[in-house]
């Protein structure tokens, strides 16, 4: 303990908020970017097109004549309707092993799309798991455990800097970027932290509450002997069967048709209003098939959803959700934001980058602190690699993303895992150059780098001109959106350039 | 829309009018210190332009939604503009929120 509350404080904002900041940067920055997975996906694949595609019926035919073919054997099928984000039909079954395969196939012609991408999805799976899958590892989910610890520090961090910062209201709207340099990274550390600090620390409650059960496990072992189905029965729906513990399917005997189902559902879910229709242990006596309502107009993560038997297409029951369940799915759903439209979508995507913009001044203003006139301390060498790999070498590995995912050829195997790695790849280049330059070099460097990707990749595969030819507004805007980061990065490295003011270049002098 | 443009505008010209109310930034913007009697009109017109941006969302949206997005997003998002224009442009940033020395 430090001598005041307030130093104690101090200590533990910088120290904690130091160590998880190198990783909240990145889990915070593709948060923002995963609030448009459907527009990832959609910008990366440019076999999808705009167009609105409003004959359900067809494509539900569409996805079942494809199963039929591809999966007759599988225990579960999901069949995705197109929507206005996503204008593709998604068909994805699992086999006896448990292992899902996912294909894209166009509405209207039934033809598939070759190409395999995690597209958006990989920034949702690094946002919340840093890409460790549960499949991956046999200790258990890592990567949710280590996201949620940093979800846990940020709002120790927010609470201890409100008891840092002594003058919250006063210094409200102040930002000197003339001042010393230790100075205005602290000033625009302050502004992003407290003007939009109730979206911090709802943004971060609301996160670690969608997983809540993963983060002691001991709940779940010592009241459900270990078994999460178990739990799920009881804390989700008294129906939840995971496909492990389902019976064997029964005889084979033909199901009824899907589009008559569906509009079975939509009747009650309104016009248009079905998500997506999964099959149990579809062609079998046995088969059920349930519909799910979309996401897009209400604030809630668990849908109503209703089942069907498969072989005559009566209702079976309208699932119940808990009451408990109804609330965790309302917090949950404020978080994941599929409701409210491209306007909400928006302002989740800018206040979220100001979150990562105050990790990041926060690192530069850890070590401006400590490069004081007699010269800084050894260890703040390993510091400042890490930040500038953490913070500008994870922007890059973003932007690599999408360049591999506009190079990579579409019919190449095992296509999706490619980009990925290029991600990961790149970062871990970033570090290396990162611990070889000086700093300033490195931020200067790796923000020149950044801009340049970020520059030139609308324009890869020739495709930039045709968005604008075809008029195609969300491509479009994603193609801006990378030219705003690019100038953002380039004004970054005339900033830096300049930054090495009076304290750096006493400390310079002396040593 | 035009509804919500215009409430956004008067969160813009109500956060300018609190950040003008302050010495600093009225220094930054017009080069002279903030008199009491001008403070305190200034931060009366900011808390009505606020008022009255809230008043305007919350009505072209619904309650719930209308309160959770002005707090979260408009309010930090629009503060954070008020912010780098005094930094960069502080005269602009006045005139914009139609505040003259």
């Amino acid at each position: 303990m430090k001598r005041t509350f307030t130093l104690s404080m101090a200590w533990l904002h910088s120290w904690a908020g130091l160590f998880f900041a190198w990783l909240l940067f990145g889990i915070l920055f593709t948060g923002a970017i995963a609030v448009f997975h459907a527009e990832v996906t959609y910008w990366v694949t440019p076999e999808m097109r705009g167009q609105v595609h409003d004959d359900r019926d067809k494509a539900i035919e569409v996805g079942r004549a494809y199963l039929e073919e591809h999966a007759p054997d599988a225990r579960l099928w999901r069949l995705t309707l197109p929507s206005e984000r996503e204008p593709v039909v998604k068909v994805y079954w699992r086999d006896e092993k448990g292992n899902g395969t996912t294909r894209r196939l166009q509405p209207d012609t039934g033809e598939t799309i070759q190409r395999e991408t995690r597209g958006g999805g990989f920034f949702i799976d690094y946002h919340y798991m840093i890409n460790l899958s549960r499949k991956d590892i046999a200790l258990g989910p890592v990567g949710l455990w280590i996201v949620g610890m940093a979800g846990i520090v940020m709002l120790v961090a927010c609470i201890s800097g409100i008891v840092v910062h002594k003058r919250i209201f006063r210094d409200l709207f102040l930002f000197r970027p003339g001042a010393s340099r230790h100075r205005s990274w602290l000033d625009a550390h302050n502004v992003l932290s407290v003007l939009p600090l109730p979206f911090h620390i709802i943004i971060v409650y609301t996160g670690l509450v969608t997983l809540y059960w993963l983060y002691v496990p001991a709940g779940i072992n010592s009241l459900y002997a270990g078994s999460e189905d178990a739990f799920r029965r009881e804390a989700i729906s008294q129906h939840y069967v995971s496909l492990l513990d389902a019976p064997p399917p029964g005889p084979p005997a033909p199901m009824m048709s899907l589009p008559a189902i569906n509009r079975q559902a939509e009747a009650q879910f309104g016009a248009g209003k079905t998500a997506y229709l999964t099959m149990r242990d579809p062609n079998r006596a046995n088969a059920m098939v349930e519909a799910f309502r979309t996401r897009a107009d209400r604030v809630t993560q668990q849908v109503e959803q209703i089942a069907y038997r498969g072989i005559d297409g009566r209702q079976i029951r309208i699932v119940e959700h808990s009451t408990a369940t109804k609330i965790q799915s309302f917090v949950a759903a404020i978080h994941f934001v599929e409701w409210g439209g491209a306007v909400i979508r928006w302002a989740y995507f800018l206040v979220g980058l100001a979150a990562a913009a105050m990790v990041a001044t926060g690192l530069v203003v850890f070590t401006a602190k400590r490069e004081t006139k007699r010269g800084a301390p050894p260890w703040l060498r390993l510091v400042q690699a890490v930040n500038v790999a953490s913070v500008a070498g994870l922007c890059i590995a973003c932007a690599v993303f999408f360049w591999a995912e506009r190079l990579t050829p579409a019919d190449l195997p095992a296509r999706a895992g490619v980009p990925v790695k290029f991600f990961f790849l790149s970062w871990l280049a970033c570090l290396a150059h990162a611990a070889l330059r000086p700093p300033h070099c490195a931020w200067r460097e790796q923000f020149a780098l950044a801009a340049f990707l970020c520059f030139a990749a609308p324009m890869l595969g020739g495709q930039g001109w045709l968005h604008l030819i075809s008029w195609d507004t969300t491509r479009l805007f994603f193609d801006l959106t990378f030219w705003i980061f690019g100038a953002v990065f380039a004004f970054l490295f005339f900033k830096v350039k300049g930054t090495p003011t009076r304290s750096v270049h006493r400390h310079e002098l002396v040593a | 829309m035009m509804l919500q443009l215009f409430s956004l505008y008067m969160t813009y010209t109500g956060l300018s009018s609190f950040a003008l109310a302050m010495d600093k930034h009225h220094v930054q913007a017009f080069g002279e210190r903030v008199g009491p009697g001008r403070t305190r009109w200034l931060r009366l017109s900011g808390s009505i332009l606020l008022l009255m941006a809230l008043g305007l969302w919350v009505w072209s949206l619904d309650v719930a939604m209308g309160l959770v997005s002005w707090l979260l997003w408009v309010l930090p998002i629009m503060g954070l503009i008020v912010a780098a224009g005094l930094a960069f442009v502080p005269r602009f940033t006045a005139t914009v929120a139609c505040r003259r020395p």
